[in-house]
């Protein structure tokens, strides 16, 4: 969904200065532009490790991507870049910034770029672009640092400009959304590690993003947190990229998958194609996942016979 | 003490007189002269009168008062010999009414923060007029104060199930405690700036906005 705020007043796409060649690779552009698209996107970490080298990706809207790949892999740098948080370089030091345009950060940009919706991320138009891509942290404590649940889901609303009792109803409902309505006063150190990973997707939803981009979503959730966090990614609507390990998640959720190893991007295409792939998987530090082994085996056995009683 | 016991404290007495009749009772108790025993023990009555009623669990009071006993003692020891209002009196008698004065104001502090969450004591601070931005620090500091006890607590059981039961000279046990620190503050370091990363992707730009108050403060 998007808001009225959404102004294109932006360099988009098709006017950006990204080389011809790319956009000709990217032929599905031409009518609408992709949700996602990465070109040639490289960073380098502070200790000079490349996390991602030369990445090239396009995200149509509505797929719904798995990102998988060893640790270390340059998954949720990738993320991080697609609202803008990690602007690329090519040199160490910090760039954050609150959205205002940072002249040293723009001399150290390296050619690869991001564009979300059409709209090239950069730190000029991080604001616009973080209105786009709600980015949903591995580690709930990260996000919420709200003295309530209801303060913590409220903070986006607010810094989109919402006032404070229009944010609160749209807390409130996010809230309902996730099966947290009553939980809304409590301080997040007073829930359980699935709620509060629920209540991180609600402060998310609560800026009405039409990317979700969700780092290892199901991490250290039990098995009835973890089914109750797949069913709620399931019902939402936006495009998704997300970056896990569960790849059992991933045959359930992601029809396409894009594998990536030391920053490039080893394999992209259908989830069951990649994930049934065991020389592939093993060459990058993954196994095929249980889901789809069972499944072969299954398929592969003769049905047992049923019991019968003497 | 939970809940329901802030709740109908709450209910009692609003949190601001609470934190204004807080502040106020301190700051006479500091006043009260040396030696002056009888209006000492008049706050004291006073103090015990609003413990009772509201419901301040006086065990837990008790506990976090004693805890924080060797402190007051240290301190009134040190002044104690050290005051110029002294004059020759004697340091014993000095010492106990410095330690009388500070061990009724602590009991008032204790007390407020038991009978009202510390939550309720930031948001009444800033319902008190209280810049937004010492507010929102004081909250995050409440806030990832527990998440940093948490890291401390598994560090800690980390280190003594590699320690084999083994005993540790002073020194030894003094240098862990360094590296233990050391090590949390890095994690605390690394913990702020991912919370940075995600207050900027929900599109944090600097001002701090919350749903109490309409106001922006830059």
């Amino acid at each position: 969904m998007i808001g009225p705020w959404r102004k294109r007043t932006q360099k988009t796409e098709s006017q950006s200065e990204a080389p011809a060649s790319a956009l000709d690779q990217n032929s599905q552009l031409t009518a609408s532009p992709a949700s996602i698209r990465l070109h040639d996107l490289c960073y380098q970490y502070p200790d000079g490790r490349q996390a991602l080298d030369h990445l090239r990706l396009t995200i149509q809207a509505g797929e719904c991507v798995a990102l998988v790949g060893p640790n270390g892999a340059g998954k949720s740098t990738l993320l991080l870049h697609l609202n803008g948080i990690l602007p690329g370089r090519t040199t160490g030091g910090a760039l954050h910034s609150h959205g205002a345009d940072d002249p040293q950060a723009t001399s150290r940009r390296n050619p690869g770029q991001v564009w979300i919706e059409g709209l090239q991320v950069n730190t000029a138009n991080g604001p616009q672009v973080r209105r786009m891509v709600g980015l949903v942290f591995q580690d709930p404590d990260d996000q919420l640092f709200s003295p309530t649940i209801l303060e913590d889901v409220a903070f986006g609303p607010l810094n989109l400009g919402l006032k404070p009792a229009e944010a609160r109803t749209l807390a409130l409902q996010c809230l309902e959304r996730v099966n947290l309505a009553a939980e809304a006063h409590r301080p997040p150190q007073h829930l359980s590690f699935g709620a509060r990973k629920r209540a991180c997707l609600a402060g998310v939803l609560a800026c009405n993003p039409s990317i979700l981009a969700l780092d290892e979503p199901t991490a250290n959730l039990d098995p009835r947190g973890r089914r109750r966090f797949i069913e709620l990614i399931r019902s939402l609507s936006a495009t998704k990229l997300i970056a896990s390990h569960d790849l059992d998640m991933v045959v359930e959720l992601c029809p396409r998958t894009i594998l990536i190893d030391q920053g490039q991007v080893i394999a992209d295409g259908p989830t069951r194609a990649i994930l049934a792939n065991e020389p592939l998987l093993s060459a990058h530090g993954l196994e095929v996942p249980l889901s789809l082994i069972l499944e072969a085996r299954t398929s592969s056995e003769p049905a047992e016979k049923p019991i019968m009683p003497a | 003490m939970g809940d329901e016991t802030q709740i109908s404290a709450e209910r009692r007495l609003d949190p601001r007189w609470a934190l204004l009749g807080c502040l106020g009772f301190v700051v006479a108790v500091i006043l009260t002269p040396l030696g002056a025993w009888k209006a000492l023990g008049s706050e004291a009555l006073l103090l015990a009168f609003f413990v009772g009623y509201l419901g301040v669990n006086l065990g837990s009071l008790a506990r976090r008062w004693l805890g924080l006993c060797p402190l007051l003692v240290v301190l009134a020891v040190l002044l104690g010999i050290s005051h110029p209002a002294r004059a020759g009196e004697h340091a014993a008698g000095f010492i106990a009414a410095i330690l009388a004065r500070n061990g009724v104001a602590l009991v008032a502090v204790l007390a407020l923060g038991l009978v009202y969450s510390a939550v309720t004591l930031i948001q009444t601070l800033r319902r008190l007029g209280c810049p937004a931005l010492v507010v929102s620090t004081l909250h995050f500091m409440n806030r990832y104060s527990h998440v940093l006890v948490e890291e401390r607590n598994r560090m800690l059981i980390a280190s003594r199930a590699r320690s084999f039961g083994r005993k540790r000279s002073l020194w030894a046990r003094w240098s862990m405690l360094g590296n233990l620190l050391g090590a949390l503050f890095l994690r605390a370091m690394e913990r702020g700036e991912r919370v940075h990363t995600a207050m900027v992707s929900r599109g944090w730009d600097g001002t701090i906005r919350s749903l109490a108050d309409s106001e922006q403060t830059r």
